[in-house]
């Protein structure tokens, strides 16, 4: 018979293996966090983004949440004292999962604004590649050749700013990806969100080259109430469907 | 009370975790881990639409459901215990 304050052998051995994993954690969660800033490094950003951080985060809560819950659950619970058992459960069915939750939701509203989540989808390719392509005269391509939008380009055009337009964005992101795996879009591809004049003149109004053109004074009215779009005049921003190769099975219908 | 209730190995029963295990505190295990596997996957391979419907659509929704599980088993058993 045990003394009172002498712990069974099996409880000290569940606590032992239990000190054993918490050890191995740290670690994992340096490796994990360095692997996504050396990721970022790779990417040409400097330093490391608050979306990168929140990812490696929500991997090490993920992989520290899995294996606790194995442990807690299907290894080690019968070995268990029942604070410990409720204490591991509180950690791996509630904290790490909800770190897990905010690293994905966090990395998914980081990504979405890449131009490599764009070009994740195959449809998108036409459209990245003539941005890329320096002797493109599209409006994305120059804007790309001259550094005009330092990253994010496809979000930065493509998304109004305030709240509204980054809804608007993840909601058009939405609608593009289920189009995409259920294999429902059709070809030629157009853009349907809605494109006001501000995404142009938010950056080009105020500079000396836009007030000097004097259809710009002339229209500022028609501009301002995007009566008149700015690739009336400017466009095309991007390939016209003509100059985009089609989607085998795609083709539109003659 | 009797001897046997009194002794160390019995008070060290009744302080260990539960030999049958809870099947709704089972089940949030399962969907936490098929979750947290989803979720694995898309943070690990990063934005792609197959890692998107995998990490997002599926993992998240199965992961809040494992959490609304154990949240549910955690407010009975208060409940139970006369804590709430």
């Amino acid at each position: 018979m045990l003394p009172e304050t002498q712990t069974p052998p099996s409880r000290s051995r569940a606590a032992a293996a239990a000190a054993r994993f918490a050890l191995w954690l740290a670690p994992l969660a340096l490796l994990l966090v360095a692997a996504t800033a050396s990721r970022g490094a790779e990417g040409g950003s400097a330093g490391v983004s608050e979306g990168q951080l929140l990812r490696g985060a929500g991997l090490f809560a993920a992989v520290s949440a899995l294996i606790l819950l194995v442990l807690a659950e299907f290894v080690f619970r019968r070995r268990m004292a029942r604070g410990t058992y409720h204490l591991l459960l509180l950690v791996g069915l509630f904290m790490l999962p909800v770190i897990a939750i905010l690293g994905a939701s966090a990395t998914v509203l980081e990504e979405t604004k890449t131009v490599a989540s764009c070009n994740s989808c195959h449809i998108m390719h036409p459209f990245v590649n003539d941005m890329k392509d320096p002797s493109s005269a599209t409006l994305a391509a120059r804007h790309y050749k001259n550094g005009w939008i330092p990253d994010h380009q496809c979000y930065s055009c493509h998304t109004t700013y305030g709240v509204h337009g980054t809804l608007e964005g993840k909601r058009d992101g939405l609608r593009h990806w289920l189009l995409y795996v259920t294999g429902t879009w059709k070809e030629p591809i157009n853009y349907k969100g809605s494109y006001p004049n501000i995404n142009c003149t938010g950056c080009h109004a105020g500079t000396p080259k836009f007030q000097r053109v004097p259809s710009h004074a002339a229209l500022n009215r028609y501009l301002s109430k995007d009566q008149v779009g700015c690739i009336t005049c400017h466009g095309p921003s991007h390939p016209t469907p003509l100059e985009r190769p089609v989607t085998p099975g795609k083709e539109a219908p003659k | 009370m009797s001897a046997a209730a009194e002794s160390p190995a019995a008070v060290a029963s009744a302080d260990a975790a539960p030999a049958a295990p809870d099947r709704l505190l089972r089940l949030a295990a399962v969907l936490a881990l098929v979750g947290l596997g989803c979720v694995l996957i898309f943070l690990m391979f990063g934005f792609l639409p197959w890692t998107v419907g995998v990490g997002l659509f599926l993992g998240i929704p199965v992961l809040g459901v494992a959490m609304l599980i154990y949240l549910y088993v955690v407010v009975r058993n208060l409940k139970q215990h006369g804590q709430l």
